[in-house]
């Protein structure tokens, strides 16, 4: 029983993710874009229709999108934080130790994860404004929305993440 | 600044419904964090968490012979990479068209 449902879980999950890029990408009008988006939906070639989006590669690409622009946040986070360099000029850094920003750090703390979580807001709301600028539809409607819905978090993570930055280089 | 300025836009822009000017003004926000980040951290291009081990622009630095074979590559190469860039967003320039036939890559 137990292990059917954990079996369910992870079916459900990649069938979510699918959901949510086939609502971005193919999905009929929610009421509230475009009104052309369902002449938009007869416009898909029938090729996507048919073959639909395998659920495991979608979960795959949006998971290793997302994290792909954390971590290159998270980078950017060492390069603002500092690095334990030493005299001679080298460093080595765990992927984490314990997620604080004491005397020995990992290339993942608070901080470098809070400006990776600002670097993927930051990508989505440009990449849903390019979607928007590129296409018509129910498709620009939608990608419209999910930059204006982005929007939020970068403008409370940039106040917050600069706040915090001129916190740590007074340290 | 750029960044504020930048952020400020796309709102405002995507309020009023001009695609391109938000997009643009997404690009001035990036541009805006980014440099930040180079001015803020200038004259290190790599602190280290103890500052006298921190890499600097000055203690990097290449010799001043490879800097100038290394700025005349970077000319040639980056008006290629330029080049490059226009001509292939000039190809894909404008909305993407979905019908039966196309696979969505423009008109």
């Amino acid at each position: 029983m137990a292990d059917r449902r954990r079996r369910n879980i992870v079916l459900r999950l990649p069938r979510a993710v699918r959901e949510r890029v086939q609502w971005l990408l193919f999905a009929a009008d929610d009421g509230s874009v475009a009104a052309d988006s369902a002449r938009s939906v007869d416009r898909i070639p029938e090729s996507h229709q048919e073959r639909g989006l395998d659920p495991l590669w979608d979960f795959l690409f949006c998971a290793s999108s997302l994290l792909l622009a954390i971590f290159f946040g998270a980078a950017l986070g060492n390069v603002v934080r500092g690095v334990p360099l030493d005299a001679s000029g080298y460093f080595f850094e765990p992927l984490w130790i314990n997620f604080r920003l004491g005397d020995e750090t990992g290339i993942l703390d608070w901080y470098t994860i809070l400006v990776g979580v600002l670097a993927m807001l930051a990508l989505m709301m440009h990449g849903g404004l390019w979607v928007q600028m590129k296409t018509s539809g129910a498709v620009n409607g939608r990608a419209g929305k999910l930059a204006g819905r982005a929007w939020w978090g970068v403008v409370a993570l940039t106040a917050l993440v600069t706040a915090l930055t001129f916190q740590i280089h007074r340290k | 600044m750029l960044a504020v300025a930048g952020i400020t836009g796309v709102l405002f822009e995507l309020r009023k419904g001009d695609e391109r000017k938000a997009f643009l003004a997404s690009c001035a926000y990036l541009g805006g964090m980014l440099t930040s980040v180079v001015f803020g951290v200038y004259p290190m291009v790599l602190p280290a968490r103890n500052p006298l081990y921190s890499l600097t622009v000055t203690s990097t630095k290449a010799a001043d012979y490879g800097l100038k074979i290394g700025l005349a590559w970077w000319i040639f190469g980056i008006i290629l990479a330029a080049g490059y860039f226009t001509y292939v967003y000039r190809s894909f320039a404008g909305k993407v068209v979905i019908d039966k036939d196309s696979h969505g890559y423009g008109d």
